[in-house]
């Protein structure tokens, strides 16, 4: 079985680069976009298994770009996991109801976060990493 | 003939407008000067006459059926410019000012007149205290002395009234004042907590891609690490870690001042929150050479509070100890109910570490302090927020937070909860006449700033004193007020349990309106109280007599209430 595809949507190279490094480790192909218009387009060309999504983007902020991602159609059914350093009161909700699955704030934990990536690909038998 | 026009009239017109006196009702203080002057000088007819522009109008009048009359044929308008002397006409038949006035030779048929002026403390002759007669008469030395003796008077009264008038303004400039420092108070909270908001979301970008790089090759990901590196990048990663927690320490003081520290409380249980915590952070401990054990208290009740907020202080005190307690030393967690307090969980946090001085004691919970350093201290990162906002937590959450301490004798930090055990709380209301009543009633007492927000010593004042208050209004024996759920400065939610029908709970209702009303802490802090009831009616099906029936019932029913009550209750 090929391994699961997951694009990040963040504007700040390093923490892209981290998260890259640390998905890539534990076995997922990684795509990326640095900002709102990007984003859409990466999103059409590499048809992920998940999409994770920061909040704090130049060119339309996450809160736009997911109800973008959940208008198309296609694209629609992937699902999204919000990374933020932003405050998670409000944006929470804000974001669950536009259709993401879970919230992180930044720095996440690597253990949940993996966890939570897992479980939204139906990974759930696969033993948790160390963090 | 008509009087001429004073020489300071501008000036004389705006102190007697000043006044705001004119074409107002009378008053009995004014009409029992007006009736000394005529009884004293034994005229049927006296007034207080004050001279406006174009007319005389009188302020009190006795024997005289018009309010006002033309200034032009006024006996006042001459009186007013008598250098502050009496006026006194014995025959106005005789004298050349007034013999062809209408009021002597028309229908009045005025004849004696003695006006004493009232001479306002800046010099000026508002009008006159005066007293007429039909026919001529002379007044005595004694009378014309009491006539300006009772002029004098009516001179104090306005001044009074003037003075009044200028304080009513002062407190209403006032009023404002405040009420435009409280708004900017607000607005810079607003601002500093839009600031730490900011600031905190741009700290911790940054420390982001730190933690994932330092985990990413103490994972091994990017190849293998000596124990040396190992060790190196575990210090990079505590030190990440205890700068967001900085961080986070940082914008919950901002939210505790600006009242956006929320609690959600719920009815929870306590022992595993601490178990858990303490088996999490036993690792820790260890590798600092301490050991970290807990004690539940078998069978304790549920505890109202908020699980992440409960966790969050027990595990802000576990670290303290742990930064305070030497090798070697012991930590150790309690939770019991204590038997001087059985409506509240009491969690206590020991260790055998440095100790409190007594001012260390005062002022260990206060906003940004930080124990002197001591021997036996293992590290001093943080703000030196953490024991303040546990306090601002357990506060909200209803309960109190204290330390025991002696200087080299170790801490121990103990903090409650409130019990909502409703069936032990309504226990002692079921007796057979309160059960015969097949009625319940919830009362809540929901204490909001009425306007400006208001200062945390004020809000706590006033809040202690309302739950005393509403203590007071309710019978022992047949109502209960529930233990405190949580306040802030936003305001408290007070419930009654009462065992009473509609009728009854309008009566408690009332009483506890009327004692919040005199209470002066809750009145001068800003609070409105709003007090609201719902009556529960025992189902039919239940038997009055059967106790245990209608005990559980009773809690069945109450439970969602008291739950949602809770919930809807201050943030």
């Amino acid at each position: 079985m090929s391994a699961k595809k997951i694009v990040i949507i963040d504007d700040d190279p390093d923490q892209q680069a981290g998260l890259r490094v640390r998905l890539t480790a534990s076995g997922y192909d990684v795509a990326s976009a640095g900002d709102a218009m990007q984003a859409i387009a990466v999103v059409r060309r590499e048809k992920p298994d998940l999409i994770l999504l920061d909040i704090g983007l130049p060119g339309g902020d996450g809160h736009k770009v997911l109800a973008r991602l959940k208008s198309l159609g296609p694209i629609a059914a992937i699902p999204v996991i919000v990374l933020s350093a932003m405050e998670p009161a409000g944006n929470v909700e804000r974001m669950r109801d536009a259709g993401a699955v879970a919230y992180f704030q930044k720095p996440a934990d690597n253990a949940l976060l993996l966890a939570e990536i897992r479980k939204a690909l139906g990974e759930t038998t696969a033993a948790p990493q160390r963090s | 003939m008509k009087a001429p026009i004073p020489a300071n009239e501008t000036e004389r017109l705006k102190t007697l407008r000043h006044l705001r006196i004119l074409d107002t009702p009378p008053e009995i203080t004014y009409d029992d000067l007006t009736l000394l002057a005529s009884e004293i000088c034994g005229t049927p007819i006296a007034a207080i006459s004050l001279v406006d522009s174009d007319r005389q109008w009188f302020k009190s009048k006795l024997g005289l059926n018009v309010s006002q009359t033309p200034r032009d044929v006024a006996f006042c308008a001459h009186a007013i410019l008598n250098g502050g002397e009496q006026l006194i006409v014995e025959d106005a038949t005789k004298d050349e000012r007034f013999f062809d006035s209408t009021l002597v030779t028309g229908s009045a048929g005025y004849r004696f007149y003695a006006g004493t002026p009232l001479v306002m403390s800046d010099g000026n002759a508002v009008g006159t205290l005066c007293v007429v007669d039909r026919v001529p008469r002379r007044l005595t030395d004694s009378q014309k002395r009491a006539l300006e003796v009772l002029g004098r008077e009516v001179v104090a009264q306005m001044e009074l009234r003037r003075n009044q008038l200028v304080l009513e303004k002062t407190v209403l400039a006032l009023a404002r004042t405040e009420a435009e420092l409280r708004r900017t108070q607000q607005e810079q909270l607003d601002l500093k907590d839009k600031f730490i908001s900011h600031v905190s979301h741009e700290l911790r970008s940054p420390l982001t891609p730190i933690y994932q790089f330092a985990t990413i090759l103490l994972d091994e990901i990017a190849g293998p690490v000596s124990k040396q590196q190992r060790d190196y990048l575990e210090i990079i990663l505590r030190n990440a870690s205890s700068l967001q927690n900085m961080i986070n320490d940082l914008l919950e003081v901002t939210r505790a001042q600006t009242g956006k520290l929320t609690v959600d409380r719920r009815r929870m249980h306590v022992g595993p929150i601490v178990t858990d915590l303490v088996r999490s952070l036993a690792m820790t401990a260890k590798a600092n050479g301490l050991t970290l054990s807990a004690n539940v208290e078998a069978d304790l009740p549920e505890a109202l509070g908020d699980k992440a907020r409960v966790r969050q202080v027990v595990a802000n005190l576990i670290e303290n100890a742990m930064k305070f307690t030497p090798e070697g030393g012991a930590i150790h967690v309690n939770v019991r109910v204590r038997p001087e307090q059985r409506n509240a969980v009491c969690i206590t946090v020991s260790d055998t570490g440095c100790g409190l001085s007594a001012n260390d004691r005062e002022r260990v919970f206060e906003q940004l302090y930080q124990v002197e350093h001591a021997g036996g201290e293992r590290s001093r990162n943080g703000l030196g927020l953490g024991l303040y906002i546990s306090k601002e937590l357990v506060n909200r959450q209803g309960g109190r937070i204290w330390v025991e301490s002696e200087k080299g004798q170790g801490s121990h930090f103990s903090f409650t909860l409130p019990i909502l055990d409703l069936g032990k709380l309504i226990a002692p209301l079921l007796t057979e006449t309160n059960m015969a009543k097949r009625s319940l009633a919830v009362i809540s007492v929901d204490l909001l700033p009425a306007s400006g927000p208001i200062s945390a010593q004020n809000a706590k004042a006033a809040m202690d004193e309302a739950y005393e208050a509403v203590g007071h209004s309710i019978h022992p024996a047949m109502d209960i007020a529930l233990p405190r759920f949580g306040s802030s400065d936003k305001g408290e939610t007070i419930i009654v349990i009462a065992m009473a029908d509609e009728p009854g709970a309008e009566r408690i209702v009332e009483r506890i309106e009327e004692r919040l009303a005199a209470c002066a802490s809750v009145q001068s802090a800003g609070f409105g109280a709003q007090v609201t009831k719902t009556v529960l009616l025992l189902p039919e099906t239940v038997d009055a007599n059967d106790e245990e029936a209608v005990a559980a019932e009773w809690v069945r029913m109450l439970n969602g209430h008291v739950d949602d009550l809770c919930r809807e209750g201050v943030e």
